[in-house]
């Protein structure tokens, strides 16, 4: 095979592609989410406790294994549509760890003393009242989350 | 996190082949159309760079249909994001005024 000598860059030539490099890793991250995407997740968040409500029986247990596999479904829809309306798919090696796991074990721990109160209590609305309080927590984060990512396109259409 | 070996890549360093691997290393992969909006290239030029990648075995490429269209969606391979890394660790070794190690690599077959 024929082989051919490429010269190395110079080092301006090496730093001019250092920032094109740059700029290429950025140009995503001026996406702004769809609103309808933290609806649909605070929606499903929202609707978790509903299992709570279902009968202790044997018809109440195939409910709630169809129920949650619908849910696991339409969630499974909201993140391919999405997927699908951005355009890329997130590289999770990239995202840091206390990024998913902050909010994660937040939301847990809400979602568990709800629960736990609302089975001690036998008040089913309990449940809702936590699952309520992380959906709104998904809708509120929502707000800054877009504004900082118009900023973003902002700046990468500045630098253009 | 381990740093890549610094490693000049002669298919890579072509500039709009740096710029779709360095987009490409920041996500899991991205759709061809989101790729040439971001890049700002028109699709026959994006088509023959990353077709050079595919042969490379730097870049794969799946095709999923929505809306009865079908779309391609491009990733970086393991090779692809290895020798990625290890140009542009090149690259800044470059710039520190650091040759040596690479030198031999810039050999495009």
């Amino acid at each position: 095979m024929e082989t051919e000598q490429v010269p190395l860059p110079s080092p301006a030539d090496a730093a001019t592609a250092l920032r094109e490099v740059e700029q290429a890793r950025r140009a995503l991250d001026g996406t702004v989410p769809p609103w309808w995407y933290f609806v649909a997740m605070a929606t499903l968040v929202a609707i978790v406790p509903t299992v709570l409500l279902l009968p202790s029986s044997p018809l109440g247990g195939a409910g709630g294994i169809v129920g949650v596999a619908c849910w696991t479904t339409v969630l499974a829809l909201v993140i391919r549509t999405y997927m699908h309306r951005v355009g890329f798919t997130v590289r999770l090696q990239r995202l840091k760890l206390w990024h998913l796991a902050i909010p994660g074990l937040g939301s847990g721990l809400v979602m568990g003393v709800a629960v736990a109160l609302a089975s001690s209590y036998d008040r089913w609305w309990l449940g809702f009242f936590g699952s309520g309080t992380i959906a709104l927590a998904i809708l509120v984060w929502a707000v800054p989350m877009r504004r900082a990512a118009r900023r973003r396109q902002a700046s990468c259409v500045g630098a253009a | 996190m381990r740093t890549p070996e610094p490693r000049f890549d002669p298919t890579i360093h072509a500039p709009n082949r740096l710029r779709i691997c360095a987009l490409l290393d920041a996500v899991q992969s991205a759709e061809f159309g989101t790729v040439q909006e971001k890049l700002d290239v028109s699709a026959s030029v994006l088509s023959k760079h990353v077709a050079v990648l595919v042969d490379a075995g730097y870049v794969q490429q799946r095709r999923a249909t929505r809306n009865t269209r079908q779309r391609v969606w491009l990733s970086l391979t393991d090779a692809g994001r290895t020798a990625y890394q290890g140009h542009v660790a090149a690259l800044r070794a470059i710039v520190a005024g650091d040759t040596e190690p690479f030198g031999q690599t810039a050999a495009r077959q």
